[in-house]
């Protein structure tokens, strides 16, 4: 994970952020929707097992409750991990009220994983849960840091835009886009080797849920 | 160990270290995106939250009032800096977001066709083509809010916000909802009257270019046409038609069946994913005009325990019956505006 400074730095941005949409600043809002909602969707997408309508109406519900909760936006933890715990609520909700009574009748499609999908990666060796993919844990990785650390790394890596442009698209000069590129690639590299120690170990599963009653 | 050798180890491991995230990078490639239409939705679902917040808190002043007259001195102050401050978004909110259409529908000033997701901001003009016959164009739309919006073939609307639109031409459909939660009325303007709606399903239908004609046909709850010089009010089951000259009829509409067969082909996807059977039938039942009955008390009580999984995407409400009332172990029959559900094997 970061640094502690560097986290310091980072929750100092969200912060101001969060702050921003408060007072009702636009650009403010179009940073965090273009950012968090795609963080939100695949961060439930992959807990949903790509149901793709399920996972639409959680982010929803999930974007709904979380902008409502701004204002208790204090910064302890990254602005992705606080958003993605409302989701994770959400998603266990979902699962709760969905089992609260009754026969389950499928019309088409397949049952969700209903434990994998509210546990954490890091919590996998303890559930004895599920065997990422590297594709997987890079986009975990990438999805967990700040997202311009994420853009950053995908226009040098994959778009392999040189460093003059991307400091000219984040309006930096290239010396502190060069900056902001090895504190992403650290940032990156130390949270992947995170969750590949974490979550390399059981195959992956998949079960119908166990939770019917006649 | 020298200042040299220690930037060299330095430089050596940072590129062995940039190799690998750059290795890692390209094996897994971009991160999957959001489809456009699932974005849409969701942006606009955050923008309306957004605004809400934002405007709840510039609120609080307001309902201090009435206090001691310094306090109310320091309070009106306050409420001048406040409302001097820059406002919330000088873009127009996104006031409505497509859910559903077929055939050619435009917003005015778009070149491409509205696809499922588009949003729309307060203002904007939308219209759908003239149907052939062979497939009626229509649009159905989500308001901000929550009631859902069909506009028929050859339909022109403009909305003005999320709770007031203008009808041209064609005919539009609005269903508020079962459990309005002291829902804002919404307000429809045509040529020849204002419709309010006081929590209901209803279709508005403006024709007759040289000689215009509006007719209003109440499906749930009851609306009000306000005219000059009086307000007309139709309850459920009611067909009002008001012509350019003033003249006025009444006339009993059927709540099912070919009246409202543009509306039901229009309906928005109902998801069934996770949701009860009685939900379902609620959905049905409301699409249809149909009166849910159960043959027994037990199969009532299925209703809330049957829980769906799957998709129904596609399927009118009826179509959908054919798949889910007999997955559920049911059978049912529909007659005179009753879906009647009843044990499968049993008549």
């Amino acid at each position: 994970m970061p640094s502690s400074l560097e986290r310091h730095r980072l929750g100092r941005e969200d912060r101001r952020l969060v702050r921003r949409m408060i007072g009702g600043d636009e650009q403010a809002f179009e940073a965090f929707a273009n950012a968090y909602i795609p963080l939100l969707y695949r961060f439930a997408m992959r807990r949903l097992e790509g149901r793709r309508d399920l996972a639409r109406d959680i982010v929803q519900d999930t974007l709904c409750k979380a902008i409502a909760k701004l204002p208790t936006f204090r910064g302890e933890a990254a602005l992705s991990t606080w958003l993605c715990a409302v989701c994770r609520n959400e998603i266990a909700g979902h699962f709760r009220r969905r089992y609260r009574a009754g026969r389950e009748v499928e019309v088409t499609g397949e049952e969700i994983d209903a434990e994998a999908a509210v546990e954490t990666p890091a919590a996998a060796p303890q559930a004895g849960l599920l065997r990422r993919e590297t594709r997987d844990l890079v986009h975990i990785a990438l999805d967990t840091l700040p997202p311009h650390y994420g853009r950053i790394l995908e226009w040098k890596y994959l778009e392999e835009l040189p460093v003059k442009e991307i400091a000219g698209r984040l309006d930096m000069s290239p010396k502190a886009a060069e900056s902001l590129l090895t504190r992403a690639r650290v940032a990156f590299k130390s949270v992947y080797e995170e969750l590949r120690g974490s979550g390399a170990e059981a195959p992956a599963e998949t079960r119908h849920t166990s939770l019917v009653t006649s | 160990m020298s200042d040299h050798r220690r930037e060299a180890r330095n430089h050596a491991l940072a590129s062995a270290d940039e190799r690998e995230v750059s290795s890692l990078l390209t094996g897994a490639g971009r991160r999957p995106e959001v489809p456009d239409t699932d974005m849409a939705l969701l942006k606009a679902t955050a923008r309306v939250e957004w605004h809400e917040l934002v405007e709840s808190r510039r609120r609080p002043w307001r309902s201090l009032v009435p206090l001691a007259a310094a306090a109310t001195l320091a309070l009106v102050l306050g409420a001048v800096w406040w409302s001097a401050r820059p406002g919330p978004p000088t873009e127009a909110p996104t006031v409505a977001v497509a859910e559903a259409v077929r055939g050619l529908a435009r917003a005015t000033g778009d070149a491409d066709s509205v696809t499922r997701g588009a949003a729309f901001a307060a203002g904007a003009e939308l219209e759908t083509a003239v149907g052939n016959g062979a497939s009626t164009p229509f649009l159905t739309l989500r308001l901000a809010g929550g009631p859902s919006l069909r506009l028929d073939a050859d339909t022109r609307v403009r909305l003005h916000s999320a709770t007031s639109l203008e009808l041209e031409r064609g005919a539009l459909y609005v269903d508020t909802g079962a459990e309005a939660e002291g829902a804002r009325r919404l307000e429809i303007l045509t040529a020849l009257g204002a419709v309010h709606d006081i929590g209901t399903q209803f279709e508005v239908r403006l024709t007759g270019n040289g000689h215009p004609q509006l007719r209003l046909r109440v499906r749930e709850g009851e609306v009000e046409l306000e005219r000059p010089g009086a307000t007309l009010s139709a309850v459920s089951g009611e067909e009002l038609t008001v012509r350019g000259d003033g003249e006025v009829r009444r006339a009993r509409v059927t709540s099912t069946g070919e009246p409202w067969r543009w509306v039901v082909q229009a309906a928005p996807a109902f998801e069934i994913e996770g949701r009860k059977l009685g939900d379902y039938l609620g959905w049905v039942a409301r699409e249809t005009g149909w009166s849910v009955e159960y043959t027994d008390p037990e199969l009532a009580a299925a209703g809330e325990t049957i829980v769906l999984h799957g998709a129904i995407d596609g399927l009118t409400p009826a179509d959908s019956l054919e798949l889910v009332v007999p997955g559920s172990g049911l059978a049912y029959e529909v007659s005179e505006g009753r879906l009647l559900i009843r044990r499968s094997g049993s008549s």
